[in-house]
């Protein structure tokens, strides 16, 4: 291409388009993305100049996997729709699960209620109102022999969203598999064990972060050796969005605190081609439809280069970069809930485009309450219309090339380089933590966003603007505590208690703080505990004790 | 508002309530609150007072609370302020040093209260200072002392207590450096928190070598404390530092001379504040004020040239005035 | 110096979406007032005993987890327990219609829904709290 004749009819248009803009005929003053970034009017080969097809792209399904983890992409298997939900008790979510697994589905999705999220059990005083609400709760082993009564776990995958106490979780799986004769190398699945989004955004962490990375590895190194095919980790940017970061904040402190956890793996004496293939993703997908894609292949991108050059990952599947997306639940309105569904589509789409490898949609009445299953079929549907209709499952990267997103994808790296630097010279994600950085850089993209819309700098329709309609009804019916779990649950705890063997619950207890102190591996001491159905209250409060527990800095 | 001595009858009894009232009358300087000053003023004086001082993020709150849950343990009363910077533009601030207080939040004999420095200069300190007398009268018998940095305001509440305890970290040193000149002269016992963390022996020996330009004491030696406050490490060594420190200054005699001390700085800044708003006050009456003051803006009459017409008015009218 | 109004922001249950919670908190603070943040999963006990000590004008509760009823009636008995009738209360949150009909029968000023532009609540707090309308 002739670059000189492209420069000049560029300077040309330019200058047309600044004659119109200085004379106000544009139809907003900023135009901007969701997080606020301003693009440029119009991309043109001149933006990609000396763009090098082979370092910035590749061939998907090869290093830097910018365009796909895979050379087929979605003509061989469209990504797997997995729809997260949790309930009740665990003998009402083992009937869901036996439901789902006769209807075909073999994948299960445990969300766990607070109180387990937190390390509490069910009569701990602040537990109270909280039990079995959205998720369900689990106190002990025997709880979770409930969950998984009459479901053959060589022959399910289970994903586990759970945090601080993950590895009490993992071991509870281990040993329910154990007393089904289940062989561990056969489990597979994933634990979310990612605490660093804790600390900067979802605040559901018990111990300091050190401590916490450290139990994060005895994880990654039990699996290595024992369960080879369970997926460690599920290093989360959703949350951090959720929270209100911008997409290239999502983007860079999801990617830093990966690199965090391969630094403590590796740290630990692990081989990083061994454990590096377990260790997966999970990101947002918001309404900035090209700002998404372009985030997707960037992160690509960089964790390819970062596991290369940086750690020396010689195999591929430990240079690639899997992940889960969901769409973005701050971005639902509680007015006109309709209009969700175009809002979730428009983020399915992108998240489809940046080539997930799995997704979760948004049901519309979400910003209200429960879904109604009317509103959850939808969101699968959505789905299904995009890999069935729309053609974007036909093509494999199919904006590759697109000077704008190629543009915006090397931007997307450049601001997560620039954030690394800025993170490195604070001492690292854990001293970052400690300041309050992560905290207050979303806290201000927060605010940002939200004053943005105040001062209808920003249109959010149903919100600031197009409110015909906000007055109608929707939603479905409101989520209501149902007492009787609670007390039921606290009864089975309490009586368990006593009929335990309460000499093994306390020599089992003993040891995992001996272990804990000494800075070995605490999963073995784990199973040994859970297999006397020591209580998860227990083992996080021996854990608290050794550890300590976690306040943030107060940051605004 | 007038003064309301039943109020000062409900603190005296000990009501929580009465006392978070008049600690706002007064932190507020509301009209008349040197009455209820003068009314604590023979309740106070058996408060023994600590200042914790450090930079952010050293886990200066996390100390203090396990610190304070320390002395609630031996059966003390117990109270804590914390002192926040204000956010300088609007005055308006977020003070959240409440996060970290624990389990003993609840305990009837502890007492928290947050104060912020309200943008305002010279008046943080003046403010704490009287903040710390109304807790010492609500009887609380150890009360600890927030701030953060060794800012001359921060330096200030330093010298309002007893014993003044720094926190520090491991960590590059520039922290330590930064504030150098500040801690050497207020510190008394050194803590290096997350004592775990890499870069403790140097963070160590950088203090230690600090220490020792200190002159000569060899009654008391500046103790350096290794915590890790999160797991409560180091919390009773330090309580042990702050006795010892307190015995020393009971038996060197320091003691009373540094209370004499306080009170009289105490007096002659709370004058030096009034002094100078009564004396505004009066000037902005005099009648060429406001042209004075407009010249100045745009330039007309230099700041310095406008100062010595306003000082010999001063000199005229409010002194002489005042004198006849 | 200026007399403030002083806000308690409290943020109960045991989630950590302090969102929120933590954007209303600088829509006071750059009003120019004084806010008491208390972190995450406060008691009620521990709300008003923070309130009381820190002598506020008005409690802010931040509840999404559903356990608002529940919440908010215990703030209630305990102001009343201790003959407080000076500090208003006011909540946030994806709380339900019926709900707030409910609420505001035991006395919570207001209910600021999804969506409520800060400005909204920092001007109902002003014209609604003890100083305020001295």
């Amino acid at each position: 291409m002739n670059l000189e004749k492209m420069k000049e009819s560029f300077n040309k248009w330019k200058s047309d388009y600044n004659k119109k803009k200085d004379a106000s005929k544009l139809r907003q003053k900023k135009f901007m993305s969701v997080s606020s970034y301003e693009p440029e009017p119009l991309y043109t080969p001149l933006d990609l100049e000396g763009f090098d097809y082979f370092e910035k792209l590749g061939i998907p399904g090869d290093y830097p996997f910018t365009r796909g983890v895979h050379n087929t992409l979605y003509r061989e298997k469209l990504w797997t729709m997995r729809q997260f939900a949790g309930f009740g008790t665990a003998k009402q979510s083992n009937e869901r699960y036996k439901y789902l697994l006769k209807n075909g589905q073999t994948g299960l999705s445990v969300a766990f209620h607070l109180p387990t999220l937190m390390g509490l059990d069910s009569d701990n005083p602040l537990s109270r109102g909280e039990i079995g609400k959205d998720g369900v709760a689990i106190d002990t082993l025997a709880d979770m022999e409930t969950l998984f009564d009459g479901i053959p776990l060589d022959r399910v995958s289970t994903s586990m969203t759970i945090n601080a106490p993950a590895a009490i979780l993992l071991a509870m799986y281990i040993a329910v598999a154990k007393k089904q004769g289940v062989a561990p190398e056969k489990l597979s699945g994933t634990i979310q064990n990612d605490i660093l989004k804790e600390y900067i955004a979802q605040k559901t962490f018990i111990f300091p972060p050190e401590p916490s990375i450290k139990l994060i590895v005895d994880t990654i190194e039990y699996c290595s050796k024992h369960l080879p095919a369970w997926n460690t980790i599920s290093i989360s940017g959703y949350h951090i969005r959720e929270a209100g970061a911008t997409a290239l904040q999502e983007l860079a402190f999801t990617l830093i605190d990966g690199r965090t956890y391969v630094e403590a793996a590796i740290a630990r004496g692990l081989d990083v081609n061994e454990f590096a293939p377990r260790l997966s993703f999970f990101f947002n997908s918001h309404n900035d439809f090209f700002e998404e894609v372009a985030k997707f292949r960037a992160a690509r991108r960089i964790w390819a280069k970062l596991m290369k050059e940086k750690f020396g990952a010689s195999s591929q599947r430990a240079q690639l970069m899997r992940f889960h997306t969901q769409t973005a639940g701050c971005s639902l309105t509680a007015n006109q809930i309709e209009n969700n569904i175009v809002r979730v589509t428009i983020q399915a789409l992108a998240a489809v485009m940046g080539g997930t490898q799995s997704l979760h949609t948004n049901s519309m009445d979400e910003a209200l309450a429960l879904p109604t299953e009317k509103a959850v079929r939808i969101a699968l549907r959505t789905q299904q219309i995009i890999a069935n209709e729309s053609g974007a499952a036909n093509v494999i990267d199919p904006l590759g090339g697109s000077y704008y997103v190629e543009k915006l994808t090397d931007e997307m790296e450049k601001g997560v380089m620039d954030y690394f630097d800025r993170i490195d010279r604070m001492g690292g994600v854990l001293s970052a933590i400690d300041k309050g950085f992560f905290q207050s850089e979303i806290s201000d993209a927060a605010f940002r966003y939200q004053r943005e819309i105040e001062k209808n700098e920003r249109i959010v329709v149903g919100v600031n603007s197009y409110c015909d309609g906000n007055n109608e009804k929707g939603g479905g019916e409101i989520l209501k505590i149902d007492e009787k779990i609670e007390r039921e649950q606290v009864a089975s705890l309490t009586q368990l208690k006593k009929k335990r063997d309460n000499d093994k619950v306390k020599s089992s207890l003993e040891r995992l703080k001996n272990d804990a102190k000494s800075g070995a591996n605490v999963m073995y001491a784990l199973i040994d505990c859970v297999e006397a159905y020591a209580s998860l209250g227990e083992m996080c409060d021996v854990f608290r004790e050794v550890y300590g527990v976690y306040e943030e800095p107060p940051m605004f | 508002m007038s003064f309301d001595a039943s109020l000062v009858g409900r603190f005296l009894k000990g009501d929580k309530r009465a006392c978070a009232r008049i600690i706002s009358i007064i932190e507020d300087r509301r009209r008349g609150y040197e009455e209820y000053m003068e009314a604590l003023q023979p309740h106070v004086g058996s408060a023994y007072i600590v200042g914790i001082t450090g930079p952010p993020g050293v886990g200066k709150s996390t100390l203090i609370n396990r610190l304070a849950a320390e002395y609630l343990h031996a059966g003390c009363s117990t109270g804590v302020i914390a002192v926040d910077p204000s956010s300088p533009f609007t005055g308006g601030a977020v003070l959240g040093d409440r996060i970290r207080i624990g389990e003993i939040a609840l305990d009837p004999k502890f007492y928290f209260r947050s104060l912020s420095s309200r943008g305002s200069l010279g008046g943080l300190s003046e403010a704490a200072v009287d903040v710390i007398r109304v807790m010492d009268a609500f009887k609380k018998e150890i009360i600890l002392v927030e701030t953060v940095g060794t800012g001359q305001n921060e330096v200030d509440v330093m010298r309002a207590c007893d014993t003044t305890v720094v926190v520090t970290m491991p960590g590059t040193g520039d922290d330590i450096q930064a504030q150098k000149a500040g801690i050497l002269e207020i510190g008394n016992i050194f803590v290096i928190n997350k004592a775990d963390r890499d870069g403790c022996e140097r963070t160590l020996r950088e203090l230690q070598s600090m220490l020792m330009m200190n002159p000569l004491n060899d009654k008391y030696e500046t103790p350096i404390i290794l915590a890790k406050s999160n797991i409560g490490e180091g919390i009773a060594e330090i309580k042990a530092a702050v006795d010892k420190h307190r015995i020393y200054l009971e038996t060197s005699g320091w003691f009373s001379v540094n209370r004499a001390e306080r009170n009289a700085r105490a007096f002659k800044n709370i004058m030096n504040l009034k002094i100078i708003d009564e004396i505004n006050r009066r000037l902005s009456r005099a009648e060429n004020y406001e042209e004075i003051e407009s010249q100045v803006k745009n330039g007309a009459l230099s700041p310095h040239r406008a100062s010595v017409q306003l000082m010999e008015y001063i000199e005229k009218k409010i002194l002489h005035h005042s004198a006849e | 110096m200026s007399e403030k109004i002083k806000v308690l922001i409290a943020k109960p249950g045991l989630d950590g979406h302090d969102r929120g919670a933590k954007v209303v908190a600088r829509a006071f603070r750059d009003a120019g007032f004084e806010v008491i943040y208390t972190g995450l999963r406060q008691t009620p006990e521990q709300i008003v005993n923070a309130a009381i000590e820190e002598d506020v004008d008005a409690i802010g509760v931040s509840i999404l987890s559903g356990a608002h009823n529940h919440c908010f009636s215990e703030i209630m008995n305990l102001l009343k327990h201790n003959s407080i009738d000076d500090i208003m209360v006011f909540g946030g949150g994806i709380i339900p219609e019926d709900d707030v009909a409910y609420l505001k029968s035991i006395g919570v000023a207001e209910v600021f829904g999804p969506g409520t532009p800060t400005d909204d609540t920092v001007k109902f707090v002003k014209a609604n709290v003890r100083k305020g309308n001295e």
